[in-house]
């Protein structure tokens, strides 16, 4: 049988009223815990994986399917309205989702989020429905060398996050690429930095990480102001009537090539949504016409970031599906959910169980729709309100959040801890014109970027020749020179063009 | 801007410094990437520090008298400290709704019904979402247990 009678079979299975229940279930719990700071899609689908058990296997995955892609969504939510990115794959978006709301115009920025969403979760959701296995082989073909040039392609997107001083960019990426080398050693296994602390003896967690340098500063800004979030705007909240994909036709190329990135790095094995969120903004800003409106509130941003974030849920199921690799976190934890209910993850899988696997794919594709919907809708009746809260009673609630959050990743009071100083820094640094994404881009980046240069240099036996030399490292180099060097050619160009304006 | 600049690059340099001798403890292969980082970091540390003597001083943006209360942002971030060292003694559940109840005060509120509402919400929501859906496990507190 074909993938399209597969597909054609599946339907009726996925229009049962329970499946349907649990996909709305699912994708609202997803919303909800992807927009609560600290609970990540993974932690969200990791406890719910349990309660799927009592079900079907096709309702189970179902709601898996709903969970993930509505946590990924969710997480834009606290970064438009708050500030406070619910997931570290909503770090790009904060960039230009809060200036839009301080503009007063939050209810665009949530309206731009879940089209953008949608559009990346449809797309990486048909890339797996149809072009599964041969996608899967390109992504397998990534080794130690390919993976810490990626990592390096990440570090170089800090001049790009960097408003205001590179320089400041780049010294807050050196932070936070120290944070990442606290722990052990990841080859040898010895202690960095720990100064006899166990709790260190596993790293800084990066969600702690990022949890306190964005979310404290913002609760002592919310304490140290008179007015509301939405007194704070240039205006009251904007009370347009919007279409659903109103403006974002304008946006289409940064679409197409967040969408398209997002599926390549979700299929990558460890990459995921954080990076491809990052580097779709950073490629959207080197492709545009204006890259100094991005980082002021400049809805392409929110787009760029958004549709690549989704693009990864699919992408990152695509290796697990095909040839039983989780692609992330997430992937890793429905290989469980698939597991409890005797299947087994792998090329089998389409042959021995096609009616479930087709049903879960599909299952991908439509909680999109649903959780479009519940987006939407929600924004204005739901969403906005949080930006009318008194700051009296939404700086403790975020700090309530953020205990949680920090708490519950290892249930360790001392990633607590860690969250609350690395806050307080995080304050004074970003008073002063110190951009904080760059650091927490090398938190997640700079443990990958060092195990896998040493895999590389043990696999050429202490050479480090082999790390530029492979095909696939010398096209990911030249990104690299590229993203370096387009905010200098760009200024150049601007310069220029001024030039001869002014003459 | 520049006086803090001088202060802050200041400091990261002598922990740069600190940071690489620290890190000559470590065994050959686990001090490289350290070491390598300490040295870029110091030199663009360095950097900032030298460029706080050139050009003149900007302009800070000032907020307006009024808008902003440092006194109020203070004691909140004195009340999270004591929140969060407040936990392993009180327990999660005792130790958020005092916390919650104090900030609210300490920011301004001053209706006894919004702070006793506000409070309640806040602890029964976390109690049931948290405790009871998700079972995420909170200190019971030293005194509790």
């Amino acid at each position: 049988m074909g993938i399209f009678s597969h597909i054609l079979d599946a339907i009726p299975i996925l229009f049962q009223w329970h499946n349907i229940l649990a996909m709305i279930v699912g994708t609202a719990a997803g919303i909800a815990i992807g927009a609560l700071p600290g609970l990540s899609a993974a932690m969200g689908v990791a406890l719910l994986v349990p309660y799927t058990f009592v079900m079907p296997p096709e309702t189970g995955l179902v709601m898996l399917a709903g969970i993930y892609n509505g946590a990924i969504y969710g997480g834009s939510i606290s970064a438009i309205l708050l500030r406070v990115p619910g997931t570290p794959a909503a770090i790009a978006t904060t960039l230009d989702g809060y200036p839009l709301t301080c503009k007063g115009r939050a209810d665009e920025a949530l309206q731009l989020a879940v089209s953008s969403s949608f559009i990346g979760g449809v797309f990486s959701a048909f890339a797996l429905l149809l072009l599964a296995p041969p996608l899967a082989e390109v992504a397998l073909s990534f080794g130690p060398p390919e993976y810490f040039w990626l990592a390096v392609l990440g570090l170089t997107i800090v001049a790009s996050l960097s408003s205001g001083s590179v320089m400041k960019g780049f010294i807050t990426a050196c932070f936070g690429l120290f944070l990442g080398v606290v722990g052990l050693d990841p080859i040898t296994a010895r202690e960095r930095f720990t100064f006899g602390q166990v709790g260190l003896l596993g790293g800084i967690d990066v969600v702690s990480a990022l949890i306190g340098l964005y979310s404290i500063p913002q609760v002592l800004r919310l304490a140290r102001a008179k007015t509301k979030i939405g007194e704070l705007t240039e205006g009251a909240l904007a009370k347009i009537k919007r279409r659903m994909f109103e403006d974002i036709g304008k946006y289409w190329k940064t679409v197409a090539r967040s969408s398209l990135l997002g599926v390549i790095i979700g299929m990558i094995p460890a990459a995921g949504a954080n990076i491809a969120s990052i580097v779709g903004y950073n490629e959207a800003k080197r492709a545009s016409k204006y890259p100094e409106r991005f980082g002021t509130g400049y809805g392409e941003g929110v787009v760029a970031s958004e549709t690549a974030n989704n693009a990864v849920t699919g992408g990152s199921l695509v290796p697990l599906l095909t040839l039983g690799i989780p692609g992330n976190a997430v992937a890793a934890v429905i290989v469980g959910g698939l597991l409890i209910h005797g299947l087994v993850v792998g090329p089998e899988l389409f042959t021995k169980s096609a009616d479930i696997v087709y049903t879960f794919m599909l299952g991908m594709l439509f909680t999109n729709v649903i959780m479009l919907f519940m987006g939407f809708y929600g924004a204005r009746r739901v969403f906005l309100n949080v930006t009318k809260i008194p700051n009296s009673i939404l700086a403790p609630a975020i700090v309530v959040l953020c205990v949680i959050g920090s708490y519950s990743l290892r249930n360790n009071m001392f990633d607590v801890w860690v969250m609350l100083i690395l806050g307080f820094i995080g304050y004074v640094l970003e008073e002063n014109g110190y951009p904080l994404a760059p650091a927490v881009l090398a938190v997640i980046l700079g443990p990958m970027a060092e195990a896998n240069l040493r895999r590389s240099i043990m696999m050429g036996r202490g050479s480090i020749v082999p790390i530029f030399t492979r095909p696939i490292c010398i096209v990911i180099i030249v990104l690299c020179v590229l993203s370096l060097l387009t905010p200098y050619l760009q200024a150049r160009k601007k310069k220029r063009s001024g030039d001869a304006q002014a003459s | 801007m520049k006086k803090a600049d001088r202060i802050i690059s200041l400091v990261m340099l002598l922990f740069c410094i600190w940071g690489y001798v620290h890190s000559s403890s470590f065994t050959e292969d686990a001090r490289v990437f350290p070491q390598a980082l300490m040295i870029i970091w110091g030199v663009l540390s360095a950097g900032l520090f030298l460029s706080t003597f050139r050009g003149k001083e900007e302009r800070e943006k000032t907020l307006a008298e009024g808008e902003v209360s440092y006194g109020r942002m203070f004691v909140a971030a004195v009340l999270c400290v004591i929140y969060i060292w407040s936990i392993n003694l009180l327990g999660f559940f005792v130790a958020t709704p005092l916390f919650f109840a104090l900030t609210m005060v300490a920011l301004g509120q001053s209706s006894v019904k919004m702070i006793a509402l506000a409070t309640a919400i806040v602890t029964v929501a976390s109690f049931v979402i948290f405790r009871l859906i998700l079972y995420v496990p909170f200190p019971e507190g030293a005194l509790f247990s």
